[in-house]
């Protein structure tokens, strides 16, 4: 049988059928947080939703439902498997994701930064446990005693006999043996391969053009689809002429489906062609008049309005703000963030009577499946559910709308089709960071430290417009983080790092400002605040400004920019150097990041992610965030949408402060910070504070 | 529609599409050459990009047509065994993230290096500005280029 067609019912008979080999399933917990749908609780408790089989061949299976969006993260979990094993890494195979979703025990959703975290100790207690009945069965067959058996390079060996069996000839045998609850895990000195980076498994077919995307798929007999819908968000379809896009060569047909009219074609191009040719009176729907500037008018309105309590108060903020001798106060607007996968939403799915098939680049098969079923009106069991990679994810592919219109398309197809979003319906039907805007008031004491601190947040979504508000790394007094959530019709989903993005930029750039009033050395003044809270995230901070030379004489208009923050587990501070053009152009020279992620388990892989982490966060910074006006995103391709290219790249120099911690999560951690360390930076060297994002270049224009 | 004979990577193909169809769909879904990439469909992203006689094309753009008797090498056809020095450069520096933009960078950077065998930090930043990593890659690309420029693989 093949590996990826595990479940539980075929876990229990697999195990101890000879030929078989040996078969170890664990589980691996979901947390809140991770951005993902909740996981739909099992009869019985935890059952396994990852295996270990080691075949007779020797090869070593590793069955785990993590989607590879680029993170790289499936490498290190294998790596974690491997050296607690101690097998060879060459014979290690990475399963693909179960296609039955609703058989496998626990919602399969990649977010949160939490593949090398949650897998931490189960994987390898699963390896250690696997290596511990293959020592049994090998002192089994030689009559020896088990603490003579060593595992080590793929194979046991009775050390006072020189005797040895490799993992593949043990591992029936050792299938027949009931395997230790606790057995012990290895203890950091002697790691061989968790700690030594390791080239991504992922990388050489990402090389040459074979890896096959979601987009990429081909099947016999596909047809493409393309699909129009409304662009205001709660917009809709009056009516609509299609007469000159079925005579588009290549159109094989039109139809209406819910929220949109798909164009079916031969190939994507004529599906694309149709598109453009039908005419449609749109119906603006009940939003036509919102725009970024109602949204932000609203928030400016609730500043002063306590809204609902965060998380826990501490003292009596109001109190202690209006008997402080100064006070500080700004309010910082971020608007709504596309993901901008560099593939396009797609997904390909064919319907042939109750059974539905779907192929999806997507980081919730068990959402996608549930969406598949529910559209087509069929059990979930019948839906066979395809995980292809995704060129790029950051929580976009979280929401199952790509499976969606997939299967919308299909019912009415008779084959399988391939729906391909462009890139304008991207960034048009996106599920976006929500828009903030994010008031701050700060009470100092006569030497200016902070007596009072609020946080009050005007959003929408609850954690994910307020994520970190509620818990910044600082020790006040007296501190209260409230919010304004209100609906406004947009759909809004996790970003990479959810609420950290804007909240991170809000509370540091106002520490700053805190700062600055207070006539103190930002990063002192930090240390002060944050000695008592987070220890971890000091350590990042005093390193980063002493490696960054951190104060150092800068030139004219040059200037640096300190944040620090912490957010799934994983630490970082980062100094930005930028230098402001006399046309206000804003170039980010140098990023020097320190960071604490725990033990890291491959750190060529974890520093690819920090890299790209900074890039994604200047994006935001510095070039473009998605607007609204008459109801609809405004920015639609990367015309208006710039990201940061190659020559806007700072140099990026990444520390790790050595740890032995468990890991924390690596791919959120690193956006945060270069927001607000990049905007202090601009106030350093030109006295202007950003609140507002992306930079207006405009504000810092020599007159 | 027509008939086009295109020479892609080495070999006569013929596809039979309308006249201005861009290249980009015309590999993708007629030749199952699927590593030429559709992001934006602009020419602003370089995801599309393939070489046509050794210049770098946004092929999301260029019309079957205007392609005429010209070669046309995409990433299946950059190297026989997907050992190009830049291939080798791009796994030596871990460049790859969700790797949906590295064709286009890879050919783009082999465009780089036939016409300016040694580019200063800006020719690179020049020469590669047009193709987006949303990943963020670009540090390692820079090292990757700069190791095959140097010998160093
Ligand atoms: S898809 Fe051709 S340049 Fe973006
Ligand atoms: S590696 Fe993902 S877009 Fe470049």
């Amino acid at each position: 049988m093949s590996t990826k067609d595990l479940s539980r019912r075929d876990f229990m008979k697999t195990t101890g059928v000879a030929g078989a080999g040996l078969v170890v399933g664990f589980h691996i917990p979901w947390i809140q947080g991770c951005g993902g749908p909740p996981p739909v609780p099992m009869e019985g408790g935890a059952q396994p939703n990852a295996y270990i089989r080691i075949d007779p061949a020797g090869f070593i299976h590793i069955v785990y439902d993590d989607h590879e969006m680029g993170q790289g993260s499936s490498t290190g979990f294998l790596m974690m498997a491997c050296d607690e094993l101690e097998a060879d890494w060459s014979k290690i195979v990475m399963e693909e994701v179960p296609t039955d979703p609703s058989n496998w025990h626990q919602s399969i959703s990649t977010g949160g930064s939490t593949t090398i975290r949650l897998g931490w100790v189960p994987v390898r207690t699963a390896a250690a446990q696997a290596r511990e009945v293959l020592r049994e069965a090998a002192a089994r067959r030689w009559e020896v005693a088990v603490d003579e058996c060593v595992a080590k390079e793929h194979k046991i060996t009775h050390e006072p006999s020189g005797r040895s069996a490799d993992y593949g000839e043990l591992a029936d045998e050792a299938a027949l043996l009931s395997v230790p609850e606790n057995p012990e895990l290895k203890s950091h000195e002697d790691f061989w391969l968790i700690g030594r980076s390791t080239d991504r498994l992922d990388l050489p077919d990402k090389v040459t053009g074979k890896t096959q995307f979601g987009m990429d798929l081909r099947l016999p007999g596909m047809v493409y689809a393309s699909v129009s819908r409304p662009p205001a968000f709660q917009g809709g379809i009056r009516s609509f002429d299609d007469t000159a896009a079925r005579q588009v060569p290549g159109v094989l047909d039109v139809f209406e489906v819910e929220g949109g009219i798909a164009v079916v074609a031969s190939d994507t191009w004529a599906a694309f062609k149709g598109r453009q040719a039908l005419v449609v009176d749109w119906d603006p729907g009940p939003n036509a008049d919102q725009s970024s500037d109602t949204l932000k008018a609203r928030g400016v309105a609730l500043e002063n309005e306590p809204g609902d309590v965060v998380g826990d108060e501490v003292g009596n903020f109001a109190r202690a703000f209006a008997g402080a001798p100064r006070k500080v106060e700004a309010a910082y607007d971020t608007h709504f963030l596309d993901h901008v996968p560099m593939e396009p939403m797609n997904a390909t799915a064919w319907v042939q009577g109750d059974r539905v098939e779907v192929w999806c680049p997507t980081q919730g098969a068990t959402s996608g499946q549930r969406m598949a079923a529910r559209v087509a009106g069929v059990d979930r069991e019948n839906v066979i559910f395809h995980s292809m990679l995704s060129g790029g994810g950051f929580g976009r592919r979280l929401n199952s709308d790509d499976t969606e219109f997939a299967v919308k398309v299909a019912m009415n197809v008779d084959g399988p089709v391939q729906v391909v979003w462009t890139r304008e319906d991207t960034f048009a039907h996106g599920f976006y960071r929500p828009y903030t805007h994010q008031t701050m008031k700060a009470g100092l004491d006569a030497e200016g430290w902070p007596v009072a601190w609020l946080h009050r947040v005007y959003g929408m979504g609850g954690g994910t417009s307020t994520g970190g508000a509620n818990n910044p790394p600082y020790e006040f007094p007296n501190f209260r983080c409230d919010a304004h959530m209100e609906d406004w019709g947009i759909p809004i989903g996790p970003w990479r790092s959810v609420g950290n993005t804007h909240t991170c930029f809000a509370v540091e750039s106002f520490m700053d400002e805190c700062a600055h009033a207070a006539g103190i050395n930002p990063v002192t003044y930090r240390r002060r605040l944050m000695e008592p809270k987070d220890p971890r995230l000091l350590t990042c901070l005093l390193r980063a400004a002493e490696l960054a030379e951190y104060g150092k004489e800068m030139g004219d208009r040059q200037g640096q920019g300190v944040a620090a923050w912490a957010c799934f587990g994983g630490y970082g501070a980062m100094v930005a150097d930028v230098t402001v053009a006399d046309d206000g152009a804003v170039s980010v020279d140098k990023i020097v990041a320190v960071v604490d992620h725990g033990t890291i388990v491959n750190p060529e892989a974890v520093r690819s992610q920090i890299e790209g982490g900074i890039v994604l966060s200047l994006t935001a910074t510095l070039k473009a965030e998605v607007h609204i006006a008459n109801g609809a995103a405004v920015e639609s391709n990367f015309h208006d949408h710039p990201i940061l290219s190659m020559g806007e790249m700072p140099l990026v120099e990444v520390h790790f402060v050595e740890s032995t911690e468990r890991p924390g999560g690596v791919g959120e951690p690193p956006v945060p910070p270069p927001v607000p360390a990049v905007c202090n930076a601009i106030f350093a060297a030109t006295g202007v504070r950003i609140r507002e994002l992306p930079v207006d270049e405009e504000l810092l224009r020599v007159t | 529609m027509a008939v086009f004979d295109l020479r892609i990577n080495g070999e006569q193909m013929s596809v039979d599409v309308p006249p201005d169809m861009p290249l980009l769909w015309a590999l993708r879904d007629h030749l199952n050459l699927t590593g030429t990439k559709f992001s934006c469909g602009i020419a602003f992203c370089g995801s599309c990009t393939v070489l046509v006689d050794g210049e770098p094309i946004r092929s999301c753009i260029a019309t079957v047509e205007s392609i005429g008797d010209r070669e046309v090498t995409t990433i299946e056809g950059l190297s026989p065994n997907g050992d190009h020095p830049l291939q080798r450069a791009w796994l030596a520096e871990q460049t790859v993230q969700c790797g949906y933009c590295h064709p286009g960078q890879i050919l783009q950077a082999a465009a780089l290096l036939e016409e300016n065998p040694h580019p200063s930090d800006e020719d690179i930043d020049d020469y590669m500005a047009g193709n987006l990593c949303r990943c963020g890659t670009y540090q390692r690309i820079r090292k990757a280029i700069r190791r095959v420029e140097e010998g160093r693989i």
